[in-house]
């Protein structure tokens, strides 16, 4: 009997076992591969930082770090030391010998790959230990925004503009400066070739040195070399676990997704047993009435989901590696991945969910203890447990006979349709949380994040690189900069007396960086500083406090009060070039510039041009306030006049500083994809249950009249108030929800308070529309099976 | 009386396991208008066959039926649905009935489908509320399905089947899920329907039910191998003609 039970069972529900199975396969495959993702990105940066022997913190030098390696060669807290030379310039230098120019002024370094330097990855995670003569070394991110390809000819020059041919051997995982995250990029050329350019250059004028040390101590390290000009950057590797943020991201939406769907399958492997037990009543009844126990007959039951979610964990298991790899595909071309654990992981997470999938099919089978001997007579119904079922009359209300059947059945059996509810809930909420996201970085929202809003931003090569020499020259202490006027003041000049003469008149100002030695409760150490000495301090946004009003008033990030352990009223000793000065906290601020690590000067603070370790784009207001349309327009006109395509509006500077929408896209239109998969299964399930469930009463309206279409169209309304419902729910609480998960995820890239922005097009139309057109059409398609139900049926089912 | 109903040798087969089995053999009789004919029979015999073929609810193998002057045999499924809601009522032996509907809107449900209907929404609930009214039940009205007895529940279902005013009405066993008391309650309803001019064909084992119809056509094999026609005499108690039709039942092997 037990046999024939299963037998029939498997006979009777094909589609919706074969469903369920999906559910488990696809289930096993996800969580398996999101928790060896996570784990193998999480553990990736330090797994990928130890191959690479960057150590503990790295400083970026602009000279020949005599300086600075002779303190940190003073320290015992130090054990080892990577030094590296290279030569500073911008991606410009790199130009394909035929093709597309390229157009990028942000900071590209040239070096060649030498023992005292930290180890370099091709694409098959094998070291490069040297580059041949005539080749070079592109990370996966120049080849992702400058559509390179292995084998292109590329002309590289230096800052005397002499130039190399070199054709590109491959890619290079950096860690240091190969995550989109970091402004700079670093190729690697020939040691020979790499002096040789060296040599052609003016002495010092472009060189860096990048260290890597290892240490038990990065605060003493960062205490010892404060107050050295030429370093432009000093991070620990703690902190440049951040640039991989979007990568961890990545890997943990996958998990998330993976969480979502195993909810999903139990939700809906619940209903399915529910239903299983209940139509199974009379040999439920008849087990019982010979005496069987109800935990035999739960068994039986159980078996055959352990069963599916063993043989659906084990191919879901097989399928998740390649899958996991396929999906961590972008983050591994820019970093050298793997986990202690192996494949291991994907095994936990398979097993996790066949066990959790038995134990919730047992969990399920409790109906079974209702089932009682008495239902076998009675064909599965005891008067006793009715309760009042209508819950509305077509008497008193005028409407169709599908829109009543499916309204009345809302009402009366909500309990069933929790299940869809849910499913579409999850999915939905989580899709559009993702949205929120995507939208948000591709809004001018975040402006305020990397600086004040302007008009427009721009980046003028012929700019660029006068400011990239100055910097050089003031950070190598090379050439006469005191007789030099502020590069940035000149450039702000000559960019508005250009759109004067254009008859955009606007007004140009630049965010400056600078690093600067601090004292804080007697401890030194060196710290990234803000200042825009060109606008007005309530240009910014605060969160908290008010805006610096003297010299000698800063505001702080949430990451510096927490690392500095101070607030507002708090002072801090700045060491300026004219001398210290103490500075009092008066507020508050929010950046995502130098990730969150960072202090706003004011405009008038005693800084020095010659001080800029980094700069963002000149932005530029207009002064007659034009409309965005206007504003467009003159970008492409800036373009023009300036030769160069590196001008933007507020919106695509954003994105522009994030470096991260692509990504997040990309994980949009995946979890957009795995919904409308997830969507698809539950209506066919959920709709073949349905129709199985109600032969008899499909068969009694057909025989009554009802046309097949009606019938039809009972099924489609009641699924798509549902779905709509579902819709309506996650449209509405995707806002609150996305702010549950995602502000960590924002905070840890230093945006503690996050104001989301959405397109209202796609996020109220556009992706709950999808979802619910594909509901209509997959329980349209599925409710066809209607039509084999027959009026002269009713007299045959039980 | 004009033939409501015409059948010229029906045939119905079933093929299982490659095994040919004529469940109904060139079956030939007329319905007229205002008739009330009993299909009896032993079990296995093809009565419920037979009605369900000449009501459209299943599609016969051979021969014709002409359903108000109308050969229904090779309508389509969507204009057989059409006749069933506008020209045929049907009652079963289970009640089936919508479980989550109320007693009215399990009535009115066939009749809200009728969009084709002249009328208004108000007219079909007062229809059903008349039905329920005639029927004997109009306090069940509002009330679900399992609050309701039995003969109530077949009663609820002549209401439903009489609700877009058929010319017909089909009903396979009606009382036979129903105790005797209930059985006689729903035939004399039944029964008031025939007078009121509405043709039926039930398929019976019940000789005291078959004794209230005018005819009874008595299926063996697939075949019909006798028909009884009752006296029309309506001095006659249901007794007698009883008697007399348990009488001709004897005769054929019943």
């Amino acid at each position: 009997m037990y046999l024939n039970i299963l037998r029939k069972d498997l006979k009777r529900k094909r589609t919706m076992n074969i469903i369920i199975f999906l559910f488990a396969v696809i289930g096993a495959c996800f969580v398996g591969s999101g928790w060896s993702n996570v784990v193998t990105v999480l553990n990736g940066t330090g797994y990928f930082f130890e191959k690479a022997n960057i150590g503990d913190l790295f400083i970026v030098d602009y000279g020949d770090g005599k300086e600075t390696l002779k303190r940190l060669k003073d320290m015992e807290k130090v054990s080892q030391i990577h030094e590296e030379h290279g030569l500073i310039g911008i991606v410009s230098d790199l130009q394909r010998v035929s093709g597309k120019k390229i157009n990028d002024n942000s900071m590209l370094i040239i070096q060649p790959v030498t023992k005292e330097g930290i180890t370099y990855f091709n694409q098959e995670n094998e070291v490069i230990r040297q580059v041949k003569p005539g080749e070079i070394y592109l990370p996966a991110k120049l080849f992702d925004q400058h559509s390179f390809s292995i084998g292109d000819k590329v002309r590289l020059q230096n800052h005397d503009a002499r130039t190399k041919e070199l054709t590109i051997a491959g890619s290079v995982k950096d860690a240091l400066l190969g995550t989109t995250m970091m402004g700079s990029t670093r190729v690697l050329i020939n040691q020979e070739e790499f002096q040789k350019l060296q040599d052609e250059s003016t002495e010092g004028n472009s060189l860096e040195t990048i260290f890597c040390v290892r240490t038990t101590d990065p605060k003493a390290v960062n205490s010892r070399i404060a107050g050295i000009n030429s370093i432009s950057m000093n991070m620990t590797t703690e902190t440049l676990k951040l640039a991989y943020i979007m990568y961890m991201i990545l890997a943990m939406v996958v998990l998330a997704i993976s969480i979502c769907l195993i909810l999903v399958s139990f939700v809906v492997l619940k209903y399915v047993i529910t239903f299983s037990i209940n139509e199974e009543f009379r040999e439920i009844g008849v087990m019982k009435a010979i005496g069987i126990r109800s935990s035999r007959i739960r068994t039986l039951f159980a078996v055959k989901y352990a069963c599916m979610a063993a043989i659906g964990s084990v191919i879901g298991f097989f399928i998740s590696i390649p899958f996991g790899n396929m999906l961590i595909d972008s983050v591994s071309d820019s970093m050298v991945l793997g986990n202690e654990g192996g494949i291991r992981y994907n095994m936990a997470g398979a097993l996790a969910v066949a066990i959790l999938m038995t134990l919730l099919a047992y969990h399920s089978t409790a109906k079974v203890k209702k089932c009682s001997p008495l239902d076998a007579i009675r064909s599965g119904q005891t008067g006793e447990r009715y309760g009042k079922k209508s819950k509305i009359s077509l008497a008193k209300h005028k409407m169709s006979s599908p829109l009543f059947l499916a309204v009345n059945d809302l009402l009366s059996y909500p309990k069933r349709y929790i299940t869809i509810l849910i499913s579409f809930f999850l999915c939905s909420v989580f899709t559009f949380g993702l949205v929120l996201m995507a939208d948000t970085m591709r809004s001018d929202r975040l402006i305020t994040s990397f600086g004040t809003k302007g008009d427009v931003y721009l980046d003028p090569e012929v700019i660029s690189r006068r400011d990239r020499d100055y910097i050089i020259q003031a950070k190598s202490n090379s050439g006469d900069l005191a007789k030099q006027e502020n590069p940035y003041e000149k450039a702000i000049r000559e960019i508005e007396q250009v759109l004067l003469k254009h008859h955009m008149p606007g007004k140009v100002s630049a965010e400056l960086f600078y690093v600067y030695k601090i004292t804080v409760n007697g401890e030194e150490r060196s710290q990234y500083f803000e200042q825009n000495p060109y606008i007005s301090m309530t240009d910014y946004t605060y969160q908290e406090g008010s805006a610096p009003s003297k010299e000698d008033e800063i505001a702080i990030t949430p990451k510096v009060a927490k690392s500095l352990s101070i607030g507002i009223g708090d002072s801090v000793t700045i060491a300026f070039p004219s001398g210290k000065k103490t500075c009092i906290v008066t507020a508050i601020i929010h950046t995502m510039n130098q990730l969150g690590d960072c202090i706003l000067l004011h405009t008038k603070a005693p800084t020095s041009p010659q001080d800029v370790a980094v700069m963002m784009m000149y932005q530029i207001n207009f002064k007659d306030h034009p409309t965005q349309a206007v504003i467009d327009k003159r970008i492409e006109k800036i373009k023009k006049i300036y030769h160069t395509k590196d001008v933007m509006n507020a919106t695509d500077y954003v994105v522009d500083c994030m470096k991260s929408a692509d990504a997040m896209d990309a994980v949009v239109k995946l979890l957009l994809a795995i919904t409308i998969l997830v969507v698809l299964l539950v209506a066919i399930l959920m709709e073949r249950s349905f129709i199985s469930d109600e032969e008899g009463s499909i068969a009694l309206l057909r025989a009554i009249g009802l046309k097949a279409s009606s019938i039809v169209k009972w099924h489609i309304y009641r699924f798509t108030f549902v779905a709509l419902l579902a819709e309506i729910l996650a449209v509405s609480l995707a806002l609150p929800i996305t702010h549950l998960w995602a502000d960590p995820i924002w905070a840890m890239m230093g945006q503690t308070k996050i104001h989301y922005y959405f397109k209202p097009l796609s996020l109220l139309v556009l992706y709950p529309g999808l979802i619910l057109l594909v509901t209509v059409l997959t329980v349209s398609l599925t409710a066809l099976q209607i039509g084999r139900i027959q009026a002269k049926d009713i007299v045959t089912i039980e | 009386m004009a033939d409501m109903l015409e059948v010229k040798d029906l045939c119905k087969t079933y093929v299982v396991d490659k095994r040919q089995n004529n469940v109904l053999k060139n079956i030939s009789f007329t319905v007229e208008e205002g008739d009330m004919v009993a299909i009896m029979g032993p079990s296995g015999s093809g009565k419920s066959t037979l009605l369900y073929c000449v009501s459209g609810m299943d599609r016969p193998t051979g021969g014709e039926v002409n359903f108000d002057g109308e050969n229904i045999g090779n309508y389509s499924e969507k204009k057989l649905t059409e006749i069933r809601r506008n020209k045929m009522g049907f009652i079963f032996q289970q009640m089936y009935m919508m479980k989550n509907l109320t007693i009215i809107d399990n009535i009115l449900l066939p009749a809200v489908e009728n969009i084709g209907s002249k009328k208004s929404h108000r007219e079909k609930v007062e229809r059903a509320k008349e039905l329920l009214h005639k029927m004997g039940i109009p306090e069940v009205a509002d009330h679900d399905i399992n609050e309701v007895s039995g003969g109530q529940l077949q009663r609820a279902c002549i209401a439903r089947s009489m609700i877009n005013q058929p010319k017909i009405l089909f009903a396979d066993e009606p009382t036979g899920a129903l105790n005797r008391a209930a059985s006689t309650e729903v035939m004399e309803e039944m029964t008031r329907l025939n007078e009121e001019g509405c043709t039926i064909m039930m398929v019976t084992h019940d000789s005291r039910v078959a004794a209230r119809c005018k005819r009874v056509l008595y299926l063996v094999d697939g075949t019909i191998v006798g028909e009884y026609k009752d006296s029309g005499d309506v001095n006659t108690s249901l007794a007698d003609r009883e008697r007399r039709l348990n009488n001709w039942l004897m005769e054929l092997g019943w």
